[in-house]
This record gives structure tokens, sequence and C-alpha cells, in this order.
């Protein structure tokens, strides 16, 4: 078993963090449901707890325990400990394994009464599938020296469902001296949604596939994540939970971005409509727990946008697919309120955050673009082209 | 990113030390393994409540002048009143009103309705410089808030009369609810009308100020309370209790915001090994800029304690006291001169729990870092 | 009448026994039920194999006792299995001459295999060697305190609590009655027969009879951890030694035992060098028990006897001595019951009874093998209502029906405050609901000594997440709560 999963100091700093806490009055909070459900069960014959399903998984509970406790972890055992309807065992069958879900399912368009026959929320719409496809350069020559070679994770969301931003994540790496190569090949997921949905044993089993088709990627020097998710479970559930190191160490775009040419920085620089557009930033919840908070907003400033605001909610609601189910419809809406309160006073062009999701959902609430900031910086990159052109 | 300080912490002496060197121009990145224990506390600042005897000391800076001068740390006898009203100032710009600091300390009420002084407090918490008679208004399922056994003993105490009353529940309410649930609720629409109602509708005793336990609402409780006060034409205001503690959320949301607005990036992760100059953390990511640990004391994980009595610093690893015949509650550091600066309410020889002066040792060793920082800064001609 | 002195596991126990011989009984306890002996063991209900090569008589009586405490008081009882273990040479060469030892006392032992043993015992060392099952459980000794209480009760039976016998009358040599202290105020008992039960104390009772009993203490440590890391009793298969049995308790598992010489009655203050040193003995079969977290450490004392100076006595066992004094110094009527473990309490009883009752002249044999006890009310919970103490689920509903007992039977008997945070987030809460009840300055005097208590237990065992336990502690309570200020204003 895990270190820590009994050091619970009941001091509630978890408590104090769970977003859905408050914002739904039912939820036990992560104390009751994680450590001390963990606690009662060890002896034996305790029932699991309603609610225990509402869990976004967004961890930023564990990032609040002082000792350690594996408390979303032990939540997802406690998920994976509870028999759902078997509609809803289905349809969670299903959304666990989202890169199937993302090949074969079409859900936009689903009527609404078959929506709520499979679960599926009638107040989030659902995306429409875009699949990545490579496309040579149009950003023109590296800006530099060649900086090594990277693989870009296509993870199951982006995909699916954005291929653009894999494009254009791709071309940016490569404008910056990057040798590009898409990973893995296939259909694959990294486990998250697995995991989220109480089925830690699929969830590594996924991984285990995944890392096998990655593995053969034997020359490239880092791996670059689109989605903060997948980041951070690339990074910490899978060497912590399943056992499997990835093969090569693992960064997100976001952070790879802040290792662009000065070159690029400069360039966009020079774009001067920029200024006074206002943008806010939203890190997703995995991603504040895996790497912090703030690169989005440094981003953001370099790309010449002077006017940045970053979002004072710790989740969005989205989760993952947690905003698609029809039992979670109301917390993912109550959840990403707060951001649309702040975005009516902000009143911003453009959001910036690391998951398609999220981006997904943020935008259906607030109304406003909301993009991966590898979408902000190619758009600007081709501002900065369009200026230049005679 | 081009950084001048990196504070490892997120504490209230990591946020404060950030702050400081923010508003001096700074670039600051926080690096912290967690997201600190702000929410353990109901936010009021204390100087010296108590004398060694456990006497309350109404008088702190008197008191503290009288002793023989300690030798840390550095600076608490000297600046002291500008320190607390610069805290007081940062707080304001932050959207935390704060019951004015003076020469004095002020009495609070505890959950178990005894009074002890306090110095600094926002203005939510109920202070007052003299006991009088106080309505406590208890909330069902709030175990820590027992409004009668509260006037048993604030009676006892005080000789002043102390009323009590319930409220009802809202419909929306649980069992299961702690004063973190009430607060949300009184945050979401509807909460803060229904206990406005509720409380139209009852008669309140003619004198005393409406005590509340601390659940007046997370993002809104400022000026929910004034509100209140304006319709009910009296003084409300609540007591902390112990965590869940919604003062701290509080005083965390508006700090971290305030700080995020300010540019400053919080980058999690643990601290492998620190340098003078640099941070390496656990995953191999570095952060390089001047250092300074606000890692906290046992609880908050900053010094740890093996078995054999050992306390080590979490960062550094170096020991910092020995064996089982020391006090394990007055362990910590002896100055904040080290090549890696500690700042923080372990200060070696001194009980913050028992003399209710964390507060205090927290302002000074900040203020005693940042004036070394700033002096370092001008020498070298760093910073913006 | 029957006085009988400590209510412990014996005083009680034998108390239970004399009202089934419809002998009327009064039980005078000076503290909390089980504050000696029998409210600091381990909670390990013996099979006997413990004993196989040590003491055969102790091995008997235990594979007998352990039978009819499941059939007497089943809902005290948790019946786990009970393993044990040889992990070295030692245990290994032992294990012959143990089985042997075994089956002489008809204790019943199976062998099971490595791999079961390791998946019923998760984090076991892999150096196990050989494992066995035998028939030990848990026994949940505040739980049968507490049944053999509302029994003799509804029997008719006395229990005192907090009041102390200070003198033992006589008339012609023989028993007349005691002088019972309570709430500062003296009353004379009648009696014809008085028990001494006081467990490390019977010495001190023993001079109200002008006799001296000749005592052997030893101290004992024990340590909890926070959570059930291991869902059943495990021995050590080695001699009996220092930090052998592990026993899962409720939520929690406790470490057992050191044995250490002392001279007082009272269980002495753990430290963190014996702690460690048990801890060390406990890492041989669960090596990750470094990294369990640690709840707290107590010391429980053994009364084991020597003799009674004055005159011969009549062993019964080397386990237990039932002590006439009328036959060691003439003082008639008066009884001690000396040595003895938790899981032989009620053969302890029946032979006590057995000389008390023939002293008396009343024929009745004992029936306490058969009569089985019967749960109290409370021990069925109904709703717990808001919560009190979150880490053992305890919510106003368990605690107000209780108000008027003493804060020690309070916790023991709801589990309140007994958890991992050790009242950090629910001693004041549990506190505040006896205010109104108890008065004000009672009530604070009660959390004063709780906090102390607990501090002993948590201080010696200070380190990793329990330090951080301890300093939360400090935190909340020397900060927002301000206990170590409580006092009037002025004073």
């Amino acid at each position: 078993m895990w270190s820590g999963v009994d050091a619970c100091l009941k001091c509630t700093l978890c408590i104090t963090q769970c977003p859905v806490v408050s914002v739904n009055p039912d939820f036990p909070g992560p104390k009751a449901l994680g450590p001390e459900w963990y606690r009662q069960k060890q002896r034996g014959g305790v029932a699991t707890l309603p609610h225990v399903d509402d869990c976004t998984f967004c961890q930023l509970c564990e990032a609040a325990c002082p000792v350690e406790v594996p408390i979303a972890h032990l939540i997802a055992l406690h998920k994976a400990a509870a028999t759902p309807p078997l509609r809803i065992r289905v349809r969670d069958g299903i959304l666990a394994r989202p890169h199937r879900a993302a090949r074969w399912t079409r859900w936009a368009g689903t009527s609404r009464v078959m929506r709520k026959v499979g679960g599926i929320s009638g107040k989030t719409s659902l995306p429409r599938p875009r699949r990545a496809r490579w496309s040579p350069s149009s950003l023109g020559q590296p800006l530099g020296p060649c900086q090594g070679r990277v693989g870009l994770f296509v993870d199951c969301y982006s995909a699916g469902y954005d291929g653009e931003v894999v494009e254009q994540a791709s071309q940016l790496l490569t404008l910056w001296g990057f040798n590009v190569t898409l990973m893995p090949q296939g259909s694959h997921c990294c486990g998250a949604a697995a995991y989220a949905a109480g089925k830690p044993q699929l969830a590594e089993r996924e991984a285990r596939e995944t890392w096998s088709a990655m593995e053969r990627f034997q020359d490239v020097d880092f791996l670059v994540t689109l989605n903060a998710t997948c980041d951070a479970t690339l990074r910490d559930e899978w060497p912590d939970y399943f056992g499997i190191e990835p093969p090569m160490p693992v960064v997100p775009f976001d952070e790879m971005a802040l290792r662009a040419p000065q070159e690029f920085w400069n360039r966009l620089g020079r774009v001067s409509s920029s200024a006074e557009v206002r943008i806010m930033t939203h890190t997703t919840c995995r991603g504040q727990v895996a790497r912090g908070d703030g690169h989005l907003g440094e981003l953001a400033h370099r790309a010449g946008f002077h006017r940045v605001e970053p979002s004072d909610a710790p989740c969005c609601g989205a989760a993952g697919a947690y905003a698609f189910k029809i039992e979670h419809e109301d917390t993912a809406q109550q959840l990403v309120a707060r951001l649309v309160e702040q975005s009516s006073h902000v009143r911003p062009q453009g959001i910036f955050t690391d998951s398609g999701t999220c981006a997904l959902h943020i935008e259906q609430a607030t109304q406003v673009k909301t993009r991966h900031p590898a979408y902000w910086l190619y758009r600007q990159y081709l501002e900065y082209q369009k200026g230049e052109a005679p | 990113m081009a950084t001048d300080l990196v504070v490892v912490g997120r504490g209230p002496a990591g946020l404060l030390l950030s702050s400081l060197a923010v508003q001096a121009g700074a670039a600051v990145s926080v690096v912290a393994d967690g997201l600190g224990t702000l929410p353990l506390w109901g936010g009021q600042w204390d100087f010296r409540s108590y004398d060694t005897d456990g006497a309350p000391i109404t008088d702190p800076y008197a008191w503290w002048r009288a002793r023989e001068p300690h030798t840390s740390p550095p600076g608490v006898t000297r600046g002291w009143l500008a320190y607390w009203q610069h805290l007081a100032a940062l707080w304001t710009e932050m959207g935390i009103a704060v019951n004015p600091p003076g020469p004095n300390n002020q009495w609070t009420v505890t959950p178990l309705g005894h009074l002890r002084p306090t110095y600094l407090a926002p203005s939510w918490q109920y202070t007052t410089d003299k006991p009088s008679p106080v309505i406590f208004v208890g909330v069902p399922g709030l175990t820590d808030f027992v409004p009668t056994a509260m006037a048993r003993v604030y009676e006892w105490a005080t000789g002043a009369t102390a009323y009590t009353m319930m409220l009802e529940t809202p419909p929306a309410w649980r069992e299961t609810w702690n004063a973190l649930n009430w607060a949300w609720f009184l945050d979401a629409p509807g909460g803060q009308e229904w206990l406005m109602r509720v409380l139209r509708g009852r008669s309140l005793p003619s004198e005393g100020p409406l005590l509340f336990p601390q659940i007046l609402g997370v993002d809104h409780a400022q000026a929910f309370i004034a509100e209140l006060a304006k319709t009910l034409s009296r003084r409300v205001a609540e007591v902390p209790l112990p965590p869940v503690s919604v003062g701290g959320i509080r005083v965390q949301r508006r700090w971290d915001r305030w700080l995020r607005h300010h540019a400053v990036p919080f980058i999690s992760g643990r601290v492998h090994r620190a340098e003078p100059d640099q941070v390496v953390l656990a995953d191999g990511r570095k952060v390089t800029a001047r250092v300074v640990l606000a890692t906290g004391g046992v609880l908050g994980g900053g010094l740890l304690v093996e078995a054999d009595g050992t306390v080590r610093d979490a960062v550094t690893g170096v020991a910092v006291s020995f064996g089982e015949h020391d006090d394990l509650a007055t362990v910590g550091y002896l100055e904040t001169t080290g090549p890696i600066p500690v700042v923080g309410r372990m200060v070696k020889g001194w009980n913050p729990d028992q003399y209710g002066e964390g507060g205090a040792m927290i302002l000074s060793t900040v203020h005693a870092v940042h004036q070394r920082l700033m002096r370092h800064s001008l020498e070298t001609g760093t910073w913006r | 009448m029957v006085v009988v002195i400590g209510g412990g596991s014996a005083g009680l126990g034998v108390a239970w026994d004399l009202l089934l011989r419809q002998i009327p009984v009064t039980v005078v306890e000076s503290g909390p039920m089980g504050r000696g002996t029998s409210g600091r063991f381990h909670g390990l209900l013996h099979s006997g194999a413990r004993y196989a090569v040590v003491d055969p008589v102790s091995a008997e009586q235990c594979r007998a006792e352990n039978a009819r405490l499941r059939h007497i008081a089943p809902s005290a009882i948790e019946a786990v299995e009970g393993y044990f273990v040889s992990v070295d040479e030692v245990g290994e060469s032992y294990a012959q001459e143990w089985l042997k030892g075994a089956a002489a006392a008809n204790i019943p032992v199976e062998e099971v295999s490595r791999d079961r043993v390791l998946e019923h015992l998760p984090g076991l060392t892999p150096d196990v060697r050989q494992s066995f099952r035998v028939h030990d459980a848990v026994l949940e000794g505040f739980k049968l305190l507490e049944m053999l209480t509302t029994n003799i009760r509804s029997r008719g039976g006395t229990v005192l609590q907090e009041a102390s016998v200070t003198a033992v009358h006589t008339v012609n040599g023989r028993v007349s009655g005691v002088v019972v202290r309570a709430d500062g105020e003296d009353r004379v008992i009648p009696c014809d027969a008085v028990i001494n039960a006081g467990g490390p104390w019977a010495f001190q009772v023993a001079q109200l009879f002008q006799d001296h009993l000749d005592m052997q203490l030893s101290s004992g440590l024990m340590m909890i951890y926070a959570n059930r890391m291991v869902p059943h009793v495990v021995n050590r298969l080695a001699p009996p030694g220092d930090g052998d049995i592990f026993v899962p308790h409720g939520n929690t598992v406790i470490l057992g035992t050191t044995e250490v010489p002392q001279n007082t009655a009272d269980p002495v203050e753990p430290t963190r060098r014996e702690a460690q040193y048990l801890q060390s003995l406990g890492a041989q079969l669960f090596p990750e028990i470094v990294r369990w977290r640690v709840l707290r450490a107590f010391t429980g004392v053994r009364p084991l006897f020597q003799g009674s100076s004055l005159a011969p006595h009549s062993r019964v066992s080397r386990d237990f001595t039932v002590v006439d004094h009328g036959a060691t110094v003439g003082f008639q009527g008066a009884f001690s019951i000396v040595g003895g473990k938790w899981t032989t309490f009620r053969l302890m009883a029946e032979r006590t009874g057995d000389a008390v009752a023939a002293y008396l002249r009343v024929h009745v044999p004992s029936t306490t093998a058969d009569v089985v006890l019967t749960p109290p009310e409370t021990q069925k919970r109904q709703h717990t209502g808001a919560l009190v103490c979150e880490c053992e689920t305890v919510g106003v509903g368990d605690l107000e029906p209780r108000l008027s007992e003493p804060l020690a039977d309070w916790r023991t008997r709801t589990w309140w405050a007994m958890g991992p945070c050790q009242g950090t987030v629910c001693a004041h809460r549990g506190i505040a609901l006896r205010i109104p009840h108890d008065g004000v300055l009672a009530a604070l005097q009660d959390l004063r000594e709780f906090r102390a208590e607990r501090e002993r237990g948590m201080r010696p065992v200070a380190w990793g997440d329990n330090a951080r336990q301890w300093a939360l502690n400090h935190a909340v309570t020397g900060q927002t709560l301000a206990e170590g200020a409580v006092r009037k204003i002025g004073d």
C-alpha cells in the first residue's frame, strides 16, 4: 500500500481547498470520503458513502495535505467500491476510455432523451470531433539551432476533438528549434479518466499500454504534454501508483514555451494590437497541483498581452468527463460559476487554459474564447507574420 | 523566468515576506509543497498575550521592553509598531479590514467562552477593550460552538451577562455540515437572505453584540457582517473556531489573489536541495534566485522530528536540536542570519503557542530578513 | 453483604460471581472503572499458546477461559484470528517444544502456509519461516467492564465510583463493615466479608487488614498505531519476551509489551527511548512499522504476587493467588485476589468466590461460566447526531445520554477523543456538552486533566507525523482555544 495512507492528522486543510465542498452541500468532503472511510474500511464491513462519485479528482486535497495522505486516490478506491446503476456503469465504462470514445462514439448531436438515458448531461454541450493531423510548418524556418528532439504527447481529447492544437503546438515547437514527433501513435490513454472514474486497475492497464507504445520512441529527449491532467498523470500516477516511469522526462507545453528562443518573444512583442487585449488565465487544478500556478500569466505577458488577470477558481468543474455526466451537471455548472462571475467583471477577450476539456467547459459558460496557450501563441505569431508581410 | 527572490513555503511568513519584496519591486516566486497552513487559524495575529505564568498581558510592548533584552529575533523591540501598521495596511489593500492595532491588546472570545488577549485581528472577529454583555448565536450541528456552555464560562470569567440563542436550520442544511459548509451556504445565492429573514423574526436582547461562530461566508463575509450590523442596529462579529477555520481561508484567498495579481507564480513541488541562490525541486526543476525558507516548524513540516528526538530542517537537513531533553515546543532556529535565511515563528527558545506571540515572531523575522535583502539589493543594484 | 475493593476485571468479576451465588455485593472503586491494569492492557484474549512452554497451568486455564468468555460475553470479543510466526532460527527451534506444550494443554494449533499468512497479514516480514493459527482473539476490556457493571447493577448489586475504603471494622476478629469515603464524607457499610481486588494497589489495600502482600510490580509499555494495520492477532513464535504481540483494536493496532520492574502502583510515563526500543522489536515482525502513524504510548502495571510475608499461603497457580487473611494474620473475612490476567479473570473470580462463599457458609456453586452477560442498552447505538469526535464517529447522541458518567468512563465507553487526533479537534466540543451539566470549574478541570493525560501518551512518540499531530494539538489548544490561560478576568 502507499505510504502516508494512515497519516491523517484530522487538520481539515483538505476540506478547506476542496472545490466541490464549496458548491455542493451534500458532498461529505475529502476527509470523510478518503482517510476516514479508509480507516473504517480496514476494520471491515464499512459501506460506501453517498456522493463519493461527486469528487472531481482534482487532487487539490492531496496538495493541501501536510502529511501526504493520498486523499484523492483513497477516494478513487472508495468510488471503485461503490456500485452505481447499470446504465451509469455502462456510461462510465465508455467515458473511462476516452481514447476509444473519441474514435467511435459520436456524442455531439445526441438527443436530449438519449442523453438522459445514457446519463449524459444536457447542460454541457459535447465536443465535436476534430481529428489531429500532421501538416508541414507554415511558420517558417526555425529561429535557432536545433534544440533537440521532442515527442508531443497527443492525448485522447486532443486526438479526437482538438486536432488544431496539436498542429499549432507542433509547429511552434518546430519554430523554436525542436524536432517534433507525435506520440504515442495509435489509440491510447494515459489512464487519467479511468482513475478519476474510480477504475484504478483499468487506468493502470491503459497506462501500461501507452507506455509500451511510447517506449518505441528511442531518441526523444522530452515528452511535451498539451493537457495538464495527462501531464500530471504521467508524472505522478505513473511512477507513484502504477510503478512505471515515463520513458523520457515529461514537460508541459507552457513550461516548454518558456524555453522558446528570445527572438520568438521579440517578434511577438512587435504585435502592437495585443497590449490592450484583456486576457484571463486559468491553470487547471491538476496543473496547479503538479507544477504550480502562474506560468500561463507569464506566457501571456511574453506573448504581448499586458492586461492579464489570473483566475480565482480552483477547479472549473470540467474535470475530464465529469461535467458530461448527468449527475454532476449542477456541480460542474456551480464550479464554473466562479469563473463566469470573474469574467463578467474582467470582460476578457480570451482565456488561456491548459486543458482541452476545461477550455470547452469554460468557453461554454463564459462565452469567451478559451484555448490552450499553444493556440494563443500560434495566433500571435501569425499576427506578427501578417504585420511583417509586405 | 527572471526571479529576484524565491520564497520556500506559503504560510503566513512566506506570504508576508513575498508581499514585502513585491512592494519593494522584486520579482518573487513562491515554491511550496502544499498549500500552506493558513486555513488552520482564525486569522488573528498575536503579539504577546500571556506572561510566563500564563497571566494575560494587556500591554505587550511594555512587557517586552521590561524584560532583559533577548538576543533573538533581531529587531523585535525596534520598529514593532511600524511593522504592525504595515501589516494592517497590507491587509486592507488586500480587502481584509482590520481592527486597528494600537499600543494595547484587545480581548477576544474563544469557542469555550473565555476571554483572551489578542493584538491584531481582522474586523470580522470580535474584539473589545472591556468585557460587556454579549449574545452568543449558535447554529444546530456545530459542536464547536455551544452557546449555553460558552455563556456559563463567559459569565463565570467576566461577571458580564451572556445571552444565548439558537438559529433554526435552512432547508439545504445537512447534519454533517461544519463551519465551512455554513460559510459556503451563506455565500451562495439565497443564504444571506435566509439568515437575515431568520434574524428579523427574532426578538433580540436589548443589549450586547451578536456573536456568531465563524461561519458568515468566505468571499462575502465582510460586507454581509456590515449589512447585518446595519439592519439589526448593533455590532455583529464572529468568534474564530478551531479548524476548519473560515477566517484563515478568507485570509489565504485574498492573500493568494493579491500575490497572483502582482505576477507572483506559485510553483508546486518539494524542495530537494536549497542553496543560498538556488532551489532544486525533487523532480529536477530549478529556480535560481536568492532563497529564503519560510517552511514552518514541526506543524508546517519545515522541521522534522526523528524517532530519537533529533529535529532536522526538512529542506537543508541541518539538525536544529538534539535529544529528548529539549522541549519540543521550543525547538527552532537560533537566528535568521544564516547563509539561507529562515523566517517564521519557530524561533529557538520561544513557545509561541504558550505565550501567544506567533504573530510577533513572524513579523519580526520577516522584517529582519526583508531589511537584509533590501540592503543586499541596494548594494548589488538588483531588483527592479 | 460483601464489599469488593477495586473496579477492575478481578473486582467486578468476583462481585458478579458472588451475586450469582445470591450473595449481595458492593463494589467500591476509587476512580473510573478499569483505571488500573484492566484498562491498560493490549486487549489480547489468550488462546493459551503463549504460555504453552513456560506456564502449562496458565496455558490450560487460558484455553478453557477463552472458550467460556466467547460464550458469556460475545459482544466484548472480536473473533479475529491469532497467528504465531517464527522469523528466525530461535523461533524455528522453539517451535518443536512449543507444539508439544500446546498439544499437552489441548490448545488447537494449525500450521498455515507462508503464502497464506502473507496474504492474511499484509506487511508481515518476508523473513517469516513458520506460522500457526491459534484461537487468540481481541478482548475489548472497557466494554466487558461496562457489561459487568451494568449486569451487577441490574441484579441488585451496588457499584460505587470515585469512592474509597478507608477502614475495615471487625467484631471479634471478623469483618463487620467498612468505612467508605465519597465526596469528602465517610459512611459505614456493614458487611460480612471484604475482598481486596486492588490490582497493583493490592498491597496498600492489604494494610487495612494489617497484612503485608509482597508484590513484584512491573511496568509494560504498549504503543497504539493510528490505523488497523494488522487485521489479526500476531505473536512472535519464540520464548515470551518484549515487543512480540500485535493486537488489532477497533480502528487501531496495539504493539506490546515490555517488562520493567517498578516500585509504584501508578503507571509511569513512557519515555521516547523505551518507545523506540519497543518499535524496533515490532519492526522484526512488521518492518514497515517505522512508517506507520503512531498514536500514543501507554504503560500498564502488572501486579505479580510474591507472597504474604507473615504466613504461608496457597498458590492457586503461577498466575494468580487468592489470599485468605484469616489464615495469614487472623483477619477473618478478608481476602485478597492478586495477579492474574484478563483472559482468566472469570476463573480468578470463581476461585475467590469459592473461598468467600465457603467462609460465609453459602453452598452455591459458581455459575459464571454459564450465565451469559447481557450487553448494556447503550452499546446498541441508535442515532449519533452531530459529530463531536470525527476520528471515532462519536456524536452528540452517543454522549448526551451519558452525561452523568465521569469523564474517563464517558471516554472509554463511547471512544470519544480516543482516535488519531487525540482530542485536538473534539476535546473542547465534548467538554462544552458537559459544562451545563458539571459546572464550569469541574468541566474545565476535567479538560486540563484530559489534555495532560493525552500529552503524556503523545510526547514520547512525537516523531514523524505524530510529532505534527502533537504540534497541531499545541497550536489549537494554545492559540485558538487558549486553554492554558483559562482564568477569571482579574485573577
